[in-house]
């Protein structure tokens, strides 16, 4: 099979068979070409699904506390989008809710919906029209952004207040680890190939 | 246009950008795959990496001049930039963190921009270009796009936790919007910029 590298399009021969956990680059620019991961369908699905779990977790259960002069406040994850509506920021508002929570959720559930299309024969035109909305929306997760940003935001305050850190914290660390595996060893090359096999009348 | 021999496009395939498939069918032509459009390379991919770019460049300046955040401590309320913040982070003695935010919103930004603004000026200029170093400064860019945007949900985090009433209360600032579509715009700047109109370039380091 033939392909070309996304870099620098060199036009490519690939080996038929490829061993697992293996990893192809390409031989004019160095650019990764492709890598085929141990991991088959049932474990990226168990990924997605342990996200969903997670974050249920999240935003049911106090994300995190703060007490200073002997008052104390919690937050729940969602505040963080919702607060800045509350102050008039309702653009940033909505981005963070899409960054941190819609688009990862989204993400989650297209590949358990792609699972579900492709295996079943359901549908080839909605198999394609997920894989395209899973190609554009893959780059608006930041969940692990988001992540780095609690830590930053712990050390800000910690000199000021006492923190105690919430189950919904670590239940979010817990999604943003889930969604990550569950992006990071989708296989996009097989996917595609198994779209291209269904039948094109469905 | 010519293409280098050893590239698809030289030998009449043509790669969908969505999924990959590669293909002998003319410019203009729908994938078997995914129905998309083929072309050889991205169209008018300088011009619209250009544009998200300028966008990019104007945002920043609100970004960095407006405040960030407001912060009313015992009814006296104080506005902070991101200098600003980093600054007072560095006089507490928050080093890492102060070097992390400073990274992350100053560096970052603009070592992206320049190195964008740089990758578009190669392909404007045309001649010669070192396409490994070239590859190098686009990965980093890709790669870190997304990081910046700590800095806009260390404000949603802070706004949303520290609400008690007239002893402590930050607010975000206008800033922050304008850092979050600065983001964006130099994430779509790098995604709309076509790195195989690089290695189309004559090649400037053949024996690295």
């Amino acid at each position: 099979m033939q392909t070309a590298c996304s870099q620098c399009d060199a036009l490519i021969q690939l080996p038929d068979e490829l061993a697992e956990n293996t990893r192809l680059f390409c031989c004019r620019c160095g650019h990764p070409l492709y890598s085929r991961s141990h991991l088959g369908w049932s474990e990226i699905l168990g990924f997605a699904l342990s996200g969903f779990i997670f974050l249920t977790i999240a935003l049911t259960h106090p994300f995190l506390g703060f007490s200073v002069s002997g008052r104390a406040q919690s937050m729940a994850l969602i505040e963080s989008s919702t607060t800045l509506w509350e102050s008039g920021e309702h653009v940033l508002a909505f981005l963070v809710l899409i960054f941190i929570v819609l688009a990862p959720l989204l993400l989650a559930g297209l590949v358990v919906a792609l699972y579900m299309t492709v295996f079943a024969r359901v549908s080839r035109r909605l198999a394609v029209f997920f894989a395209r909305v899973l190609h554009e929306l893959d780059h608006w997760n930041m969940v692990e952004v988001f992540v780095v940003g609690v830590l930053v935001s712990l050390t800000k305050i910690a000199g000021m207040a006492s923190i105690d850190v919430g189950v919904g914290f670590w239940a979010f660390i817990g999604f943003a680890v889930s969604i990550w595996l569950t992006l990071a060893r989708l296989d996009r090359h097989r996917l595609w190939s198994s779209i291209h096999a269904m039948d094109a009348r469905t | 246009m010519m293409y280098p021999s050893i590239t698809a496009a030289a030998q009449g395939y043509l790669r969908c950008g969505i999924c990959e498939t590669l293909q002998a069918s003319s410019v203009g032509a729908r994938c078997q795959v995914c129905h998309e459009p083929l072309y050889a390379r991205e169209p008018h991919s300088v011009q619209k990496s250009l544009a998200y770019l300028t966008t990019a460049v104007l945002l920043y300046i609100p970004a960095n001049m407006l405040p960030i955040m407001w912060t009313e401590q015992f009814g006296q309320v104080t506005a902070s930039t991101i200098v600003g913040g980093v600054i007072s982070l560095w006089q507490h003695g928050a080093y890492l963190v102060a070097s992390v935010i400073f990274a992350a919103s100053v560096v970052v930004p603009i070592l992206k921009m320049l190195s964008l603004g740089w990758l578009c000026w190669l392909v404007r200029r045309g001649g010669v270009a070192h396409q490994h170093q070239a590859s190098s400064v686009y990965g980093l860019t890709e790669l870190i796009g997304k990081w910046s945007m700590v800095d806009v949900f260390v404000v949603a985090l802070l706004a949303a936790l520290i609400q008690v009433g007239s002893i402590l209360t930050i607010k975000p600032g206008t800033a922050a919007l304008a850092f979050a579509g600065m983001v964006i715009a130099t994430m779509l700047a790098a995604r709309s910029f076509d790195m195989r109109l690089v290695w189309d370039l004559e090649e400037g380091d053949q024996d690295e």
